[in-house]
């Protein structure tokens, strides 16, 4: 080894975008076929408002007051499932700590891993929407309504993607990660469901307005958080 | 890099990989560190580990295109079918990782450590749980990997160690028990070194 003294970085510019799209993807890829996480979480989601829809209508007169709160309901324990099945695969074969070989920063990783957790989730929610708007005949597929749920998505997804690193590597990581993550996001829930609730009431946007502000400020602070703190949750991995 | 179970050998080469911190003391490769020049250093070295770091539902065509991407590499496709061809897996280079034996998920590991051409191949028992025909090809493909770069091998096959490397270390209980960096020992001398050194 005495011989390699020439150890420059042979790129001064390392091609972000290029592990980007390799990372996106691989895990693109192995969902689609693996169908482990979007799967289950399509299924769950589905399940979920299935049982809600037997018993509020059995039980309660005034399905507008819970809608908004079943929906919400829905889409978190599925996207909870789903966070938590992204990262499995990574413990196979101890294929991150490959990723960690590789000259990519940890950012690009997180980035990569939250756009893939965002489009599984989404890819439930398209599924859940319909079938929720169905069931309890809610106006939940006009566009405010869809930029509400995107918002919180975003950030659920943000905090979800680092929350999904660090629970994988415990041993109760199917009970970890719904009691790490479901704290943190209650800002988000709040803002949702509250969000969710006045624009499916038929009230203006501008009602609404306090509650999407939060989520926003919530979804950017959870993304620079989250972006920040990825680096300490792969110290597990190595 | 010779020693009995848990003397250190993994925890050493992770450490040189830069997988894991040392609690005391500092790497430096070629008087560069990870702590000032991890990218640099991980354009360098290939690491082939106890995990294969390959995607079970990824051929195998597939995880080396990755790797070849995330190493910067210009033609990713033509690379990776190039280190597929080195280590003989060319013709079951579509088929899935989970589909493939573990000798060949071990050739395929070998291919993706060295897709980018490292300087350094760190290596952690790359012949354990293999049987005498994946050894000897991966014997084979190693021998020539020797002339284009340095290699750090834990083996437990002294025969393996002796024949490929120029200076070995024995570890022993987290030290360096002996070393020798210009050996000129035969293998029945090296054992017999590496029984006193280890104890019985």
């Amino acid at each position: 080894m005495g011989s390699q003294t020439n150890l420059a970085p042979r790129s001064t510019k390392t091609a972000y975008l290029r592990q980007l799209g390799a990372l996106l993807w691989k895990d693109l890829l192995i969902e689609l076929r693996s169908r482990d996480a979007v799967a289950a979480m399509m299924v769950f989601g589905v399940l979920t408002l299935t049982v809600f829809n037997f018993a509020f209508e059995l039980r309660t007169d005034s399905v507008s007051l819970v809608a908004p709160g079943v929906l919400w309901v829905a889409i978190l324990f599925a996207g909870t499932l789903g966070l938590g099945r992204t990262f499995s695969h990574e413990r196979e074969r101890g294929s991150m700590e490959g990723l960690l070989l590789c000259p990519a920063d940890h950012g690009t990783i997180f980035v990569a891993k939250f756009i893939a957790n965002l489009t599984f989730i989404g890819a439930a929610e398209v599924v859940i929407l319909p079938i929720y708007n169905s069931f309890f005949d809610v106006p939940v597929l006009r566009p405010e309504v869809v930029g509400v749920i995107i918002l919180a998505t975003i950030g659920f997804a943000a905090v979800g993607t680092i929350f999904g690193a660090m629970a994988v590597n415990t041993r109760a990581k199917e009970v970890m990660l719904p009691v790490l993550l479901l704290p943190i996001v209650t800002p988000l829930i709040i803002g949702a469901v509250r969000a969710t609730g006045i624009l499916i009431d038929g009230e203006p946007l501008s009602e609404a307005w306090t509650w999407i502000k939060l989520l926003i400020a919530v979804d950017v602070v959870y993304l620079i958080v989250s972006f920040l703190m990825f680096e300490f949750a792969l110290e597990d991995w190595g | 890099m010779f020693g009995p179970n848990g003397s250190g050998k993994t925890t050493l080469l992770r450490i040189l990989a830069g997988l894991s911190k040392a609690t005391k003391g500092k790497i430096e490769i070629g008087r560069f560190s990870y702590e000032k020049h991890t990218r640099a250093l991980r354009e360098r070295i290939g690491v082939v580990g106890h995990h294969t770091y390959l995607y079970d539902d990824l051929t195998a065509e597939e995880n080396l295109v990755f790797y070849a991407r995330m190493f910067g590499l210009e033609r990713p496709e033509e690379s990776a079918g190039e280190a597929l061809e080195r280590v003989g897996v060319y013709q079951r280079r579509r088929e899935r990782v989970r589909n493939l034996s573990r000798g060949m998920r071990q050739r395929v590991s070998l291919a993706r450590a060295t897709i980018h051409d490292p300087d350094i191949l760190i290596m952690d028992e790359p012949d354990t749980g293999l049987d005498q025909d994946a050894c000897n090809r991966i014997d084979d493909f190693l021998a020539l990997s020797r002339r284009l770069r340095t290699m750090v091998v834990a083996t437990h096959n002294l025969s393996l160690g002796l024949r490929l490397c120029e200076g070995h270390l024995i570890l022993d209980k987290g030290h360096v028990a002996h070393q020798d960096m210009a050996p000129k020992v035969t293998i029945e001398e090296l054992e017999l070194l590496y029984q006193s050194v280890t104890g019985p």
